[in-house]
């Protein structure tokens, strides 16, 4: 749970946070003319690195809640361990299906993986547009478009991976 | 002149080896900061900021600021409280070396920082970034907290803000406790606008107009209470000895309210109110057709939705005290011959150079008390803020330059700094200006200002007239100042060339005895520098003996003028201020009594 936890605050703070908002951010200011410098090296060396190392990250999260998690998981250490063989059979299923049930953690779980699918396909299609023909008026209004909606998951993504601060870790 | 921010964050403060730091370079573009750090991230930066809102200078707070593997890296108070210091002006700073830098207008301050050793993967993660101890990012031990303790009480007039990802909650009551004013968070989308709101609010920014020109930390303190103020309605005292830029401030403090449309100012008096007139002049003149009486606004209806600007409110007679009070009670007023009252919605901003608060001047405390409901504002002499004297001397040589087309542009040296912030300057910037102006334009052919085309009066350290710098005309002691023929030629160039233009009797009804009485002083001074010049100084009386006669010859330029008459044309002069007469005036105007004496009275006046 520690370990899990740890890569949950890492991926909030340091990745999303600090580093895939602000690197949308300053795409944004780069598209609109406020800043200039070259918006396809700036946009692979900043929000393609960050991406790259923090979408795996972000699967693994979503997908080993449930396991990593759950108050099942003391019934296989002191002092719950030492419970009836017996109790053993039923209790720890039972506690974890209350413990879905109540946290809806599935559900936490597939929102955060919809809203990181939603990057990905947010910054593949700003990228792609980037590549290929910036220059022209009608294009830029496109990667904007993007980079907006990439400001918006990303951002999403953010306050969801906080919201289990307070909730399902018992 | 752009905002001056010091930025203090591990993240952003690092030096990447052999790369570049990303996450400063995000920062800068989404706040649009020109990097000013100087170091090899802001020289190497792969951005160019078209309109930057500030310039950010970066630290690490921590050393090394460029971590390689295998380093450890410790936080560093001291390193970061000389950095703070470096760009920090203290309260009446005027140092050589302080004069006309730039100064930190707020501060912003991370709560996290990691320290312990560079490895391989924390490298990899983040490059130069340790792994972090435990502790370091616990709410309860973040060193951005320790920090704030260290800055807050060596620089308590510093602005701090924590610009931070870490929640908010977790420290709410701890910064605002520690003195920081408020908490940006790094991934609120909404960042550049709540910083550009607080430094508003909370920077110390100068006056981008330069109408009120200087960058010492007792003006920007004042501007940052004007600005403050300006965020309401309430009514502002604005309070300053004379020439210190009362009016200034009151545009200032206008114009900052006025950032989301125009809105009316209208400057007043309020010595010209007479009785008589007061009402006429405030609450206007109602129309009658029948009667033929013309209409006319007041200058409370004229100021509607904007600010009134009352100028010097301890002259207001108890009628105009209690006029003003109603009003400001009512929130209505009635036109002179009118029945029907009409709302009105108008901030009163008031001056004074006096103690309003003192009982002994009968200025109504309700009133007193309603004419600072938006707080009051203390603006500092110039004695307080010599720091600002490069940047106000520059504004005024480019003023009297302006006015002299053709005239040379002149450089200002640093003995002319040297020798004006010795001075006490009770006139305070007026005077400054004065002297500014006098220099220029009694020097129109030089390149350079230097000490000698300066008329100012004592050396501020042992108060006598600093003869040496004063070559080149006639030297006199007339009060505070100093002048000679070259001045009484100016002098009297001024007194003929003012005119009133009638359309602003406003401005200058009712100032006649005011007027007199200033004539008379002139005056009475000029007598007293011809008494002093035409001393008879002996062996047995070394500070002199006085001559009235001679004294009279010198300004009257008359050699055969006689005693009699030289006796009646002092007391023609000293007469109208007799009851402030003293020393070597008041013996002149004993021996012209006792030459002439009143034929009412034959006594003299005190001996």
């Amino acid at each position: 749970m520690g370990e899990w936890n740890e890569l949950r605050a890492r991926l909030s703070h340091d990745l999303v946070k600090n580093r895939l908002i602000p690197a949308t951010s300053r795409m944004i200011k780069i598209v609109t003319g406020s800043v200039v410098a070259d918006p396809v090296e700036i946009f692979d060396s900043t929000i393609t690195v960050v991406w790259a190392e923090t979408n795996p990250s972000l699967k693994f999260l979503f997908e080993s809640c449930e396991t990593e998690l759950s108050p099942r998981n003391y019934f296989s250490v002191e002092p719950l361990i030492h419970c009836p063989p017996s109790t053993l059979e039923w209790l720890p299923d039972l506690i974890h299906e209350l413990w879905l049930e109540r946290h809806d953690v599935r559900g936490w779980c597939k929102a955060g993986s919809e809203l990181a699918a939603g990057v990905e396909l947010a910054i593949s299609g700003a990228g792609n547009l980037l590549r290929e023909s910036y220059n022209a008026d009608e294009q830029k209004a496109l990667v904007l478009d993007a980079l907006l909606r990439l400001q918006g998951t990303s951002s999403g993504l953010s306050t969801h991976l906080s919201l289990i601060d307070n909730r399902f870790l018992i | 002149m752009l905002p001056h921010l010091l930025i203090l964050d591990d993240l952003f403060g690092r030096v990447v080896p052999g790369g570049h730091n990303v996450d400063r370079e995000n920062l800068c573009a989404n706040f649009l900061w020109q990097d000013a750090t100087g170091d090899a991230e802001a020289n190497t930066s792969r951005q160019k900021i078209l309109k930057p809102t500030a310039n950010a200078v970066f630290f690490r707070a921590q050393t090394p600021v460029c971590a390689r593997v295998g380093d450890m890296v410790e936080n560093d108070i001291k390193a970061t409280l000389k950095e703070v210091g470096r760009y920090w002006i203290p309260q009446g700073g005027s140092n050589a070396s302080s004069l006309g830098g730039p100064r930190w207008t707020m501060l912003l301050l991370d709560l996290c920082f990691y320290t312990g050793l560079v490895t391989e993967e924390s490298h990899r993660r983040t490059p130069g970034m340790p792994e972090g101890r435990p502790g370091d990012d616990r709410p309860d031990s973040y060193f951005g907290l320790t920090l704030l303790d260290a800055i807050h009480q060596a620089f308590p007039e510093l602005p701090i803000f924590i610009l931070s990802s870490k929640p908010r909650e977790e420290v709410s009551l701890e910064f605002s406790r520690r003195g920081a004013l408020g908490f940006i968070a790094r991934d609120d989308l909404r960042g550049p606008e709540l910083l550009e709101e607080a430094l508003w609010n909370h920077g110390l920014l100068p006056d981008p107009n330069e109408e009120l020109a200087g960058n010492s930390l007792p003006l920007l303190l004042a501007l940052r209470e004007a600005r403050r103020a300006a965020g309401h309605r309430g009514n502002v005292l604005i309070r300053g000895e004379r020439g210190t830029g009362k009016e200034l401030m009151a545009h200032y403090l206008h114009r900052a309210a006025s950032r989301d449309g125009e809105r009316p100012f209208v400057p007043v008096n309020s010595a010209v109110f007479t009785p008589d007139l007061f009402a006429s002049e405030l609450f206007g003149i109602q129309p009658r057709t029948a009667t033929g009486v013309d209409g006319k606004i007041g200058l409370i209806e004229a100021a509607n939705s904007g600010d009134l600007f009352l100028d010097e409110i301890a002259d207001m007679s108890p009628e105009v005290q209690a006029a003003v009070l109603r009003v400001l009670q009512e929130r209505k007023v009635t036109p002179v011959g009118g029945r029907l009252s009409a709302p009105v919605d108008v901030r009163f901003i008031s001056a004074t150079n006096v103690e309003l608060d003192d009982p002994a001047l009968g200025f109504r405390a309700d009133l007193l008390d309603r004419l600072r409901t938006g707080g009051s504002i203390s603006l500092p002499r110039l004695r307080e803020r010599l720091s600002d004297i490069p940047s106000l001397v520059a504004k005024f040589v480019c003023e009297a330059e302006a006015q002299r087309p053709g005239i040379r542009h002149r450089e200002i040296t640093g003995e002319v700094i040297n020798q004006l912030i010795a001075y006490e300057w009770p006139g305070n910037i007026r005077e400054l200006r004065s002297v500014i102006f006098d220099a220029v334009n009694r020097h129109a052919d030089v390149e350079f200002l230097v000490p000698g085309h300066l008329r100012i009066g004592y050396d501020r350290r042992d108060g006598k007239v600093e003869s040496q710098e004063l070559d080149g005309w006639q030297r006199n002691r007339v009060g505070d100042r100093v002048t000679g023929e070259i001045g009484i030629s100016e002098l009297l160039d001024i007194q003929n060339s003012v005119k009133f233009d009638s359309r602003e009797a406003a401005h200058w009804a009712g100032r006649l005895a005011d007027l007199q009485l200033a004539e008379a002083k002139l005056l009475a001074r000029y007598l007293q520098a011809a008494l002093a010049a035409t001393k008879r100084h002996t062996p047995g009386n070394p500070s002199g003996q006085l001559q009235i006669h001679p004294a009279i010859k010198l300004i009257t330029g008359d050699p055969s003028i006689t005693a009699s008459s030289a006796a009646d044309l002092i007391k023609r002069l000293l007469g109208p201020i007799e009851s402030e007469l003293d020393g070597d005036l008041l013996e002149a105007y004993n021996i012209s009594l006792r030459l002439r004496p009143r034929k009412s009275r034959l006594t003299t006046k005190r001996n």
